[in-house]
């Protein structure tokens, strides 16, 4: 494991039995996580983004199991003399004490429905307190004011007495924000933020972007941003992966991701966003097809039925390797083998 | 104004207030002014788009434009090939009826406007056996039509809207739509839940569509990126009111409201290399049950003035085809989306 990662997953198998066949949610993910660095995960619906980031929780829905592979945090929880060290937490019982520490404690979460992610029958000033009454030797009284310290930290107005209202009396906007705050209550080395700003509007999403900004500035902590929207990614992403039917098929930095891509599918995805003072009503590049069905995974390169520059008796029947086309650009893509 | 023989639809003074029923005896304490004073017009075979955040009132316009929803006062003339211009909320029952063959709507979620009980062919047909549009026998073969030109399969036809991606069921819901050959669409969030690749499919489609079949659409979205590819004209809403109507380009580029200039400077720039400079807007859309007295923007507006607390704003034609609601639309030197 590199000195400066904080967690590193290697060769990641997640499936899920069911009674139709056995879904490969994640076939194969390698991917490191630099301390202090914003790392995009892009693709598409059933691409296996969020199954990745569950996975580190191990809060995978059921049946999904874990079937292979490490995934390995460097941390000071669990350690006999409070130094750093690495655990593979796909080892840890899901329900284990070391695995409750780590959740909210090392690593938090900021789910996509601000609206659903907060119970209804809890004010939340009780349930960020609760987070950190949970991980931290703290009195209930000092738990308050890191709270109000919290809230006002991520932008609500008022914090004392917001604290005491309950989540229906937010909007959107300020539940998310809350749910950014609670996120980070514990100071976590790592935030994993699953769509956090899907169902906001544009300009409280450009406001979130700038307060996960000065968050990592302020806090330091490492974000997996999960996300289908290439315009928020370019924005917020130091390095980008992109996955494709439980597989990376592209990581780089985001420079590389947006101007130098390697893999068709990148560049498909990259070409059918619309860009603004593109020729109105020009034609979009698509992408022939849609997702395949989970059961129904292609032979060979998982993308060859959709890609533009598939070649026929290779891309059909060669599962592509990563290649390495330096300073951590990587592609799966059988035309430069 | 564009002459009478360009516009498909004229809007004038369109409001719906909904009310607030409290207390034992449902009386009325208060109205939400979901959509108020809202005056545009929508020419032929273009796409006017409507912006604006949650709850700006977009998607109640959409509705009350085509009366699915019964508006509270205002106007909404059509100009009809074959008709005389007449005005929608004039309309008895019976003669609404027979407006629905001019006019459809495609609807934002795939996965809950189509039936799960019916087949896709039924779903098709529907509108053509409501409306009793055509013969039995000539259903078939216009189902078939419909179908090639939204490119549905035939053999799908058959099957049951489960056994499709969100990709499919969209082109099944604009194949619905387009049925009964209408000339007008209102198109809400018609790509919003879809994916990256599968949208562009679905807005090439719409723009085939449009040049085929000659068609205008209303289409309502709040994704910027995709309104600015998609719409000759935009008008822009805050709080059920409309604050800017322009071409595409003048609204992008050369902006008078202070609302759209922060909406421009929001859209995230799927370029790494641009940086962005989002303008920062104060607190929340506030509620609109108790919107802001004056222009229920200046809370939030980085140049407003004594004057914008005190008096609502007219709704002004600053240059040609450029309308906007601001005190200082005429003066204001604003900066539009980067390009």
């Amino acid at each position: 494991m590199n000195e400066n990662d904080l967690i590193e997953i290697k060769n990641l198998r997640v499936s899920f039995p069911l009674d139709e066949g056995t879904v490969q949610a994640l076939d194969g993910i390698d991917l490191s996580i630099p301390k202090g660095k914003v790392i995009g995960i892009v693709g598409e619906s059933g691409c296996g983004k969020s199954i990745t980031a569950r996975s580190i929780l191990q809060i995978i829905p059921p049946p999904g199991k874990i079937d292979q592979g490490e995934i390995l945090l460097r941390t000071k929880l669990g350690s006999m003399n409070d130094d750093e060290h690495i655990i593979d937490l796909a080892k840890l019982k899901p329900d284990s004490d070391l695995l409750r520490q780590i959740r909210w404690g090392e690593i938090s979460m900021v789910f996509q429905e601000p609206m659903t992610s907060f119970s209804a029958y809890h004010s939340l000033g009780d349930q960020i307190m609760e987070a950190l009454l949970m991980h931290k030797d703290v009195s209930k009284e000092e738990a308050r004011q890191a709270a109000i310290e919290m809230l006002d930290r991520v932008g609500i107005p008022n914090a004392a007495v917001r604290l005491n209202q309950f989540p229906h009396e937010f909007s959107g906007g300020m539940r998310q924000r809350a749910m950014i705050g609670m996120a980070l209550i514990c100071n976590p080395s790592m935030l994993i933020a699953d769509e956090p700003t899907t169902s906001l509007d544009v300009t409280i999403q450009a406001q979130m972007l700038d307060l996960m900004k000065d968050l990592r500035r302020d806090f330091g902590s490492s974000i997996m941003f999960i996300t289908h929207n290439l315009g928020v990614i370019a924005q917020i992403a130091d390095e980008v992966s992109i996955m494709y039917l439980g597989k990376i098929v592209e990581q780089g930095t985001t420079m590389d991701i947006f101007h130098d891509q390697k893999h068709p599918y990148t560049s498909s995805l990259v070409e059918a966003i619309p860009k603004i003072s593109d020729a109105r009503k020009k034609r979009l590049t698509t992408i022939r097809g849609s997702v395949p069905s989970p059961f129904e995974r292609p032979s060979g390169c998982p993308f060859h039925n959709r890609c533009p520059k598939m070649m026929p008796g290779v891309c059909d029947v060669k599962v592509p390797t990563p290649i390495d086309f330096g300073n951590g650009h990587k592609a799966a893509c059988l035309l430069y083998e | 104004m564009p002459g009478d023989d360009q516009l498909l639809l004229e809007v004038k003074n369109l409001k719906k207030y909904f009310p607030i029923r409290r207390g034992a005896f449902g009386t009325v304490k208060k109205t939400v002014k979901a959509v108020d004073r809202v005056s545009f017009f929508i020419k032929k075979g273009e796409t006017f788009g409507l912006v604006g955040e949650s709850g700006s009132g977009k998607t109640t316009t959409g509705r009350l434009i085509l009366r699915a929803m019964e508006p509270t006062e205002g106007e909404v003339i059509y100009h009809l090939e074959d008709r005389e211009p007449f005005d929608l909320m004039k309309l008895s029952k019976k003669e609404l009826w027979e407006f629905r063959r001019y006019s459809q709507m495609i609807f934002q979620d795939p996965y809950s406007s189509l039936n799960p009980r019916m087949t896709v062919r039924d779903i098709v047909a529907e509108p053509l056996i409501a409306t009793k549009a055509l013969q039995k026998e000539a259903v078939t073969q216009r189902i078939r039509e419909t179908a090639k030109k939204c490119q549905v399969s035939i053999e799908f036809l058959r099957r049951y809207p489960h056994a499709f991606s969100g990709g499919q069921r969209q082109r099944i819901g604009i194949a619905r739509a387009l049925v009964l050959n209408p000339p007008f669409i209102v198109c809400d969030e018609p790509v919003s839940a879809l994916d990256v690749s599968i949208q562009a499919q679905i807005l090439n489609l719409l723009n085939d569509l449009q040049e085929e079949l000659d068609l205008t659409y209303l289409f309502i979205a709040h994704d910027l990126s995709v309104v600015e590819h998609i719409c000759d004209r935009v008008g822009v809403m805050y709080l059920g009111r409309l604050f800017e109507m322009a071409t595409t380009r003048d609204l992008f580029f050369s902006p008078r409201h202070p609302y759209t200039e922060a909406l421009m400077s929001a859209i995230p720039a799927a370029d790494p290399s641009i940086i962005m400079e989002p303008i920062k807007l104060t607190g929340e859309i506030p509620s609109p049950i108790n919107p802001p007295e004056g222009c229920s923007f200046h809370p939030r507006c980085r140049y407003a003035q004594p004057i914008c607390s005190q008096s609502i704003p007219e709704w002004k034609e600053y240059s040609p085809e450029h309308f906007a609601a601001c005190h200082f639309a005429g003066e204001l030197e604003l900066k539009g989306a980067f390009k």
